[in-house]
């Protein structure tokens, strides 16, 4: 079928974070809302039709997961992105920062170095601090207009011992869809310094033109035994209020750990409405990506040909991937706290301000253009005006 | 509107843990499955309509919990108890066990001493036992066929330096509706012994006759402040799957440090489904639940009656609250092993089974399925021993 992306849904009557808590997070509920990741597109009808099914046998008691729950997230890995996981490498976890927060608790300890690659996603800053872990930050480098990683000094990092390094494939803030080259070069300097690596692959599914997913864990037997793979429907399908995410441990030993721990937690059982949207989501869903996807990229190209001509002092990345456009803004030459207010006072616009994912964002924003066109059009003449107003 | 819980409904496109694990559990899955605890009934239709509102919108992203869900859950204890809470007091947790294993982990020590009274739902046995706490047991007694607590061996294991106690109020599986004087005698212990009580009443609304649930931390403002409650729908309104409880603070510095993990773990929200049935739940669901509530009360009688009549060598404790039966069966003189093989294999009924060792001897069965299965899963159980 063909899906109608330009359709605004009112998310009013919704429970959204992305609305509701505006003012919370804000101060303010007037406000474009661009900033938490998820979308404000109706999912694929297949999911939305699974969940009714569900919904109308009437009885939601404990749930059991049927084994084409996994198999269906392995024939989705090996159709896009050619990667063939046996299913039985697999685990449930009702998120991808909760797995992220269990496997720093459990895989080291405290003190031990965690690096991550700045400016990135803000929950892993707090799953190293707040587990009382050492945060080692490598920072992405930008040459020639693009972010790059800086492999001298995570090899300088490695080698001072840290334990653990949280991969953000692709990258979120910063759109980067990292090329099987960079994976390697980050891979190898990992395996010999003994850094076990965490690829959060929760965007891998959103990827642009003439880019690729490369899951690293897919690159060889070493890479994928030294490694813990995260992905979810959830950022792909718009289903982070449905809580499942998966783990892919080909480590026996650390699978048999996690597995128990979450036994322990009494964590282990998708909800009534998750085992059958994901499956739907990974068996159906593709027809309904393949739409979205040159949705977005427009999106992407109009708020970059839009910027160029109208507002030539904020600079939009290119992504490669993710649904987020990562804006340089420091030629407005304004503070942190400044640039947040103006954004927010002028703009009237909710984004995810560049300082959350740490000091190398300081001067940036991050922009959710997982919206309709008409709704990104709105934000930028909002910018345009309060920009052209300085 | 009326409900129809003689209906039988197909479960077996359900994903159901109760089917689909048997094999799983029990070796084998041509079972009745009578042992985890979720219900063969349909739930309210106003639960079901607020879900299949929800799912229409099409859009589930990240959740935000409105300020009507905990009020409405303040309400209907309000109502319902005439206890006042505050939703101030409230946290989210997925689940009573996983909530549980926090408290533990956040509020005791390796090594501390945590008091439950067995026989009791298997879960305390291995949240305690897993974290390396040590477990205290303080059994029930049976006192004229009707199972009490024991104060005086609570008092002695208090007096050695417990933590924390858990209080599955009512008990499962023992059926009891702990009274009010009942609770004020544990309660006054704990405070003396300055152990924490940490009250299970997730079975509160499926309370009997003239019995009557009294929330613990209701009794006193003491109380209140020495513990920490859990409540949910999930039993009730037959909602396991959907993951989602609440748990009532009485200490604000807990609350703030729970709050705290909650946001470290990222799971601190609702799912998007639980949301919305849950607030259901508590605003619309009283007419179904008085509906269930007689016909569950039937199917306890009509246990009590069969067994009576038709198994005299098995007695049944006549449930309070719960929608468990608990069934001796120690005149079968059999083992724990040679009871679970003989229902298993023979009775082919899946039961309860695991409830420590003052529970070895019994069955629990979850009545909580349309008469017509209950009466098969009874002349089974008479067949199989007639055959004995």
């Amino acid at each position: 079928m063909k899906y109608n992306f330009d359709e605004v849904v009112d998310r009013k009557n919704n429970y959204s974070m992305k609305y509701d808590e505006l003012k919370l997070k804000f101060g303010k509920d007037d406000l474009i809302p661009m900033w938490v990741a998820d979308m404000d597109f109706r999912t694929a009808e297949p999911i939305i039709n699974a969940i009714s099914k569900r919904v109308e046998h009437g009885i939601y008691g404990y749930t059991s997961r049927p084994d084409s729950y996994y198999e269906s997230s392995s024939e989705w890995l090996s159709k896009r992105h050619g990667w063939n996981v046996d299913s039985k490498l697999m685990i449930h976890c009702p998120g991808v920062v909760p797995a992220l927060s269990l496997i720093v608790r459990e895989y080291t300890k405290p003190g031990d170095k965690i690096i991550i690659q700045s400016p990135v996603y803000y929950p892993f800053y707090d799953v190293i601090k707040d587990n009382q872990r050492e945060l080692v930050l490598n920072p992405l480098k930008f040459v020639d207009g693009k972010y790059v990683m800086d492999y001298s000094d995570l090899e300088d990092k490695a080698k001072s011992g840290a334990k653990m390094i949280i991969l953000c494939n692709p990258h979120n803030p910063v759109g980067r869809v990292w090329t099987k080259n960079e994976l390697i070069k980050l891979g190898e300097i990992c395996l010999r310094y003994g850094v076990r690596v965490v690829s959060d692959e929760i965007h891998s599914d959103l990827i642009y033109k003439n880019h690729k997913h490369v899951p690293f864990a897919s690159i060889s037997v070493d890479f994928l035994k030294n490694t813990i793979t995260c992905i979810a429907p959830s950022k792909t399908f718009n289903l982070a209020g449905l809580q499942a995410s998966i783990l892919i441990m080909p480590n026996k030993e650390y699978r048999d750990k996690f597995d128990n721990i979450l036994e322990v937690l009494d964590s282990k059982r998708n909800n009534c409405f998750s085992v059958v949207a994901t499956e739907a989501a990974y068996r159906y869903g593709e027809e309904w990506l393949e739409q979205l996807l040159p949705y977005l990229e427009g999106n992407i190209d109009l708020i970059n040909e839009y910027c160029r001509v109208n507002i030539p002092k904020i600079k939009p990345n290119k992504s490669e991937g993710t649904y987020f456009v990562w804006f340089d803004c420091k030629e407005l030459g304004m503070s942190d706290e400044k640039l947040k207010d103006f954004m927010i006072d002028e703009a009237k616009i909710a984004f995810d301000f560049g300082f959350w994912f740490g000091i190398d964002g300081e001067g940036f924003i991050r922009m959710n253009i997982a919206c309709p066109r008409t709704t990104i059009e709105k934000a930028l003449n909002r910018m345009k005006t309060a920009v052209d107003k300085l | 509107m009326q409900y129809n819980f003689d209906e039988i409904n197909n479960r077996s496109v359900n994903f159901s843990a109760k089917y689909d694990e048997l094999k799983l559990k029990f070796g084998r899955d041509d079972l009745i499955p009578m042992w985890i605890a979720d219900m063969d009934f349909k739930t309210a239709k106003p639960i079901v309509d607020a879900i299949i509102n929800r799912a229409e919108q099409g859009i589930f992203g990240y959740v935000s919990r409105p300020d009507s869900y905990f009020e409405a859950a303040c309400e209907w204890n309000q109502e319902k108890y005439g206890w006042n809470l505050k939703s101030e007091w409230m946290v989210h947790s997925h689940g009573i066990i996983p909530g549980m294993v926090m408290l533990i982990k956040e509020f005791t020590k390796p090594k501390d001493k945590i008091i439950i009274q067995s026989p009791v739902y298997n879960e305390f046995f291995d949240i305690v036992e897993d974290h390396d706490r040590e477990l205290v047991i303080n059994p029930l007694k049976i006192v004229n066929g009707r199972y009490e607590m024991d104060y005086d061996d609570l008092e002695q294991k208090a007096k050695a330096g417990a933590k924390m106690f858990f209080l599955c109020n009512p008990h499962n599986p023992v059926g009891r509706v702990w009274t009010k004087e009942e609770l004020i005698k544990l309660g006054e212990i704990c405070i003396r012994y300055g152990i924490q009580v940490i009250a299970d009443e997730i079975h509160c609304e499926l309370v009997y006759g003239n019995n009557k649930y009294t929330p613990f931390a209701s009794i006193s403002e003491d109380f209140f402040k020495n513990s920490i409650t859990c409540i949910s729908p999930s039993k009730t309104f037959n909602l396991a799957g959907l993951q989602s409880s609440i748990l009532v603070f009485g200490n604000k510095r807990q609350r703030e440090i729970y709050n705290n993990l909650l946001q470290i773990q990222d799971i601190k929200r609702n799912n998007c489904f639980s949301l919305v049935a849950t607030e259901a739940a508590y605003r619309y669901g009283e007419e179904w639940l008085k509906q269930l509530l007689v016909y569950l009360e039937g199917n306890l009688n009509f246990v009590n009656n069969y067994i009576k009549l038709n198994i005299p060598k098995l007695k049944t404790y006549t449930p309070e609250g719960t929608y468990f039966a608990w069934i001796d069966c120690k005149e079968l003189e059999m083992n724990s092993q040679e009871l679970e093989d003989f229902m298993n294999n023979k009775v082919k009924v899946a039961f309860g089974l695991w409830y420590g060792k003052e529970s070895e001897g019994f069955v629990r069965m979850n009545v909580a399925c349309p008469r017509s299965v209950v009466e098969q899963a009874l002349i089974r159980l008479k067949t199989a021993i007639d055959n004995l």
